[in-house]
């Protein structure tokens, strides 16, 4: 019993909890009520990870800052998250890993 | 004098914006489409005469609810096509042969239809917009009867609007125009233009349910050319500057709207009764 738990405890620290989260900076993400047709467009998307946040896609207005969570072993397409977003009328700008803590931790290599 | 009277009163200020402003802030999305419920009520009894106050012996009035249904699509974010299609119960005591008359008509009225073209520009924390809107305005309401709810015109209407925000800061500028066509019973309105300007605080906003609160500020101005002497509706001419607080609360997507308008400057090309301060609440979805 409790080699279970602390084999549990062990998973949910190392495991992906927030390794599948991304942050995307968008330029003109500020209007708040529009804001939801970003999180429509990218919730579609078959990598989103619907289960967190809301439908998979957190808003941040203050900093025009999008994060999302990506199902656990599905690649992340940032070509269609980039369309997604420029068809949800902003401007993607640049995609961020995110660590353990939230925090942005290495910037992808992307050109649109 | 009695004369003017009778034929000016019979001239109420027609709220004809070309203005489109069926969510406008949303949908900008593509394949984005919203419907808004919105109720107006304005209407007085104090008579004008050019900026002047006068006294009002007959009991001189007039008051008008309107139900508008709206309707907006975005194609994309560039290009949206809206519908709004009014319910109107208006009623007023007008004065015929030295005595006031009182006279009611209610149901549909003409409807609009626009076409916003925009075209935005993001920059890091500010997002802002240019808009040309053509409009269209179909006779669908009644221009029957002694208080008709339209003249039968097809009118043309194009407003160029700009707005700009940031998390904190909301405004726009839309100049319209409106030219009227030639009505039926021989009734013709004249054409109008106007400038509003709303000016906005973003007190409130949780990221993570997307609710909030807006407030803003409306100045709004208009000039309407003088109607002719067949024209029964609520048409007059004149100018008039309205203002006054809009509140606004939305939650995903969910919006609701609550406005006042005062009149701050309202002069008359004749005798007419004031539109008096005007109240409107909103519900709107989007999708």
């Amino acid at each position: 019993m409790s080699t279970k738990l602390i084999v549990a405890a062990l998973l949910l620290l190392s495991g992906p909890v927030f390794a599948s989260d991304y942050v995307v900076h968008v330029h003109g993400l500020v209007c708040s009520f529009c804001a939801q047709g970003v999180t429509k467009k990218v919730s579609r998307l078959p990598f989103i990870d619907q289960s967190k946040y809301t439908k998979g896609v957190k808003v941040e207005i203050e900093k025009q800052k999008l994060t999302i969570a990506v199902i656990p072993d599905r690649d992340l397409d940032i070509p269609a998250l980039f369309e997604a977003i420029t068809s949800g009328g902003y401007e993607p700008v640049d995609i961020w890993t995110v660590t353990a803590t939230g925090e942005l931790d290495e910037l992808v290599e992307y050109k649109p | 004098m009695r004369s003017s009277i009778t034929l000016l009163i019979l001239m109420a200020v027609a709220p004809a914006s070309a203005h489109q402003p069926v969510m406008d802030m949303a949908p900008r999305w593509a394949d984005g489409y919203g419907f808004q419920l919105r109720q107006v009520h304005f209407g007085s009894d104090d008579l004008v005469r050019g900026k002047d106050d006068i006294d009002n012996p007959l009991g001189i009035e007039r008051f008008v609810d309107t139900t508008w249904l709206e309707g907006v699509y975005t194609f994309d974010r560039s290009l949206r096509a809206t519908i709004k299609v009014p319910y109107v119960n208006q009623r007023r005591v007008t004065p015929i042969n030295g005595v006031g008359v009182r006279q009611r008509s209610d149901g549909m009225g003409d409807v609009i239809l626009g076409l916003p073209f925009k075209r935005y520009k993001n920059h890091g924390a500010t997002t802002q917009n240019w808009a040309i809107t053509p409009s269209i305005r179909i006779p669908t309401g009644s221009s029957s009867g002694d208080f008709p709810l339209s003249d039968g015109s097809w009118d043309v209407g194009l407003s160029i609007s700009h707005s700009r925000e940031t998390p904190r800061f909301y405004q726009l500028y839309d100049l319209y125009y409106w030219h009227e066509g030639s009505g039926k019973r021989g009734m013709q309105t004249g054409n109008s233009w106007g400038l509003d300007i709303n000016v906005g605080l973003h007190p409130w906003h949780n990221n993570d349910n997307n609710s909030g609160l807006f407030t803003l500020w409306d100045i709004s101005a208009r000039h309407e050319d003088a109607p002719n002497a067949l024209n029964l509706t609520m048409a007059s001419g004149g100018d008039r500057v309205q203002t006054g607080p809009v509140l606004m609360y939305y939650r995903q997507n969910f919006m609701a709207r609550a406005e006042i308008k005062l009149v701050a400057y309202e002069r008359f090309d004749g005798i007419g009764t004031s539109r008096g301060n005007e109240f409107s609440l909103a519900f709107g979805l989007t999708f």
